[in-house]
């Protein structure tokens, strides 16, 4: 049984190696506000042709439709009218918003991406949760994500088996369990 | 050597083993909301208020909090049509707070979650900078255990490599969780 238990969190882990790095960079970032704070700026600026096909009906096809054309791998996006009544569009993705503004009149569009540093990236690929957008990158992100979490929990109560399967008398190991445990349970009472 | 990583790698994990349970458990109530819909026990209560701490949503949280036991973060205030509203949060217990120009008194809407969603609301606390002194514990501990969540991973590579009847199905393992990884990671940050 540990054998097979053993063979389980070692798979785990190496199956998991690069997305439980970004959990720990994440959290890095989260602690200490790595990578700035707020908007990012304006990296670049571009215009491009565009018209908005007659058979879209509504604004939020026309989103869709925009984010398809552009290839841009939108985790979720926001549609909304500009002071000038230009339907806009934000897209977030996993290296900052791209807002699209439709300059309907002048059949084009507007393209503005705010690109984010590494450690914003990282902190988004570790948020990456719907499953429901249709950028297909985003989708085997979300997937993968989806296992880690499932293999987070295993890896997590396989470790604890394996340390009591095999050394389960180790004072220091019984002493750091304890101060971890310890002060989870006392921050979630107080929390609380 | 493989002594000393081994015994870094059971310490850390058995360290930061309930704070990783608590994120993947709250992950999958983040993810799959429809297994765990936040179903808040709601009260509701009139709270008299100075006219001092009437004069913006700042002061009204602090004479909540001093006078009347409310704790945790201020969020989310904005002005309304008559007056302000905001939040004071903390894990698991959501305090609501209405205030219109002229009153005597707030509206304090008190909500509280279940377990599952008071991790979910431990999974965001995070830095070391906030107002409420548990909150800053709280991002203490999650930057020990981001740094254990780093050093487990390289040391349990180092681990595993040392096992030898397990290099080649590891090695393909490693091999493909690399291989898909980092090329959705490129082809996300090249997008």
């Amino acid at each position: 049984m540990a054998k097979l238990i053993k063979k389980i969190h070692i798979y785990l882990g190496l199956l998991n190696l690069s997305i439980v790095l970004v959990f720990g960079l994440a959290g890095l970032k989260a602690t200490f506000k790595l990578g700035g704070r707020g908007m990012p700026p304006v990296t670049a600026t571009r215009y491009e042709p565009f018209t908005v096909p007659p058979s879209l009906a509504d604004d939020t096809a026309v989103a869709e439709h925009v984010r398809a054309q552009l290839r841009i791998a939108a985790v979720i996006h926001d549609v909304r009218r500009d002071p000038d009544n230009n339907l806009a569009f934000a897209y977030y993705t996993h290296n900052g918003p791209h807002y699209v503004t439709i300059l309907e009149k002048e059949n084009r569009l507007r393209l503005a991406i705010h690109q984010t540093g590494m450690w914003s990236f990282f902190d988004n690929l570790h948020a990456t949760e719907r499953r429901d957008m249709k950028d297909w990158r985003v989708q085997l992100w979300a997937w993968y994500n989806e296992f880690s979490i499932w293999s987070l929990i295993a890896m997590a109560l396989t470790g604890v088996y394996l340390w009591l399967a095999s050394r389960p008398g180790f004072l220091w190991a019984q002493i750091s369990f304890a101060v971890g445990a310890g002060a989870f349970l006392l921050l979630y009472f107080v929390a609380r | 050597m493989y002594r000393w990583l081994r015994n870094t790698h059971l310490f850390l994990g058995l360290f930061s083993c309930l704070f990783v349970l608590m994120y993947g458990i709250s992950s999958v109530a983040m993810v799959h909301t429809s297994w765990f819909p936040r179903r808040p026990a709601i009260s509701e209560s009139r709270i008299t208020v100075s006219a001092e701490a009437a004069s913006s949503a700042r002061a009204l949280a602090r004479e909540l909090m001093d006078r009347h036991g409310i704790r945790g973060e201020l969020v989310g205030a904005q002005t309304t049509p008559d007056g302000f509203r905001f939040r004071i949060s903390r894990p698991g217990l959501h305090h609501f707070v209405t205030y219109s120009n002229g009153s005597a008194e707030a509206r304090v809407e008190k909500r509280v979650v279940g377990v599952i969603h008071t991790l979910s609301d431990i999974h965001h606390v995070s830095g070391l900078e906030s107002e409420d002194w548990l909150a800053n514990v709280w991002g203490f501990f999650i930057g020990i255990v981001s740094v254990g969540l780093i050093v487990l991973a390289l040391t349990g590579i180092y681990l595993w490599f040392k096992i030898h009847t397990e290099r080649l199905t590891g090695s393909i393992l490693l091999a493909i969780s690399l291989g898909y990884s980092l090329t959705v990671m490129l082809l996300l940050r090249t997008a």
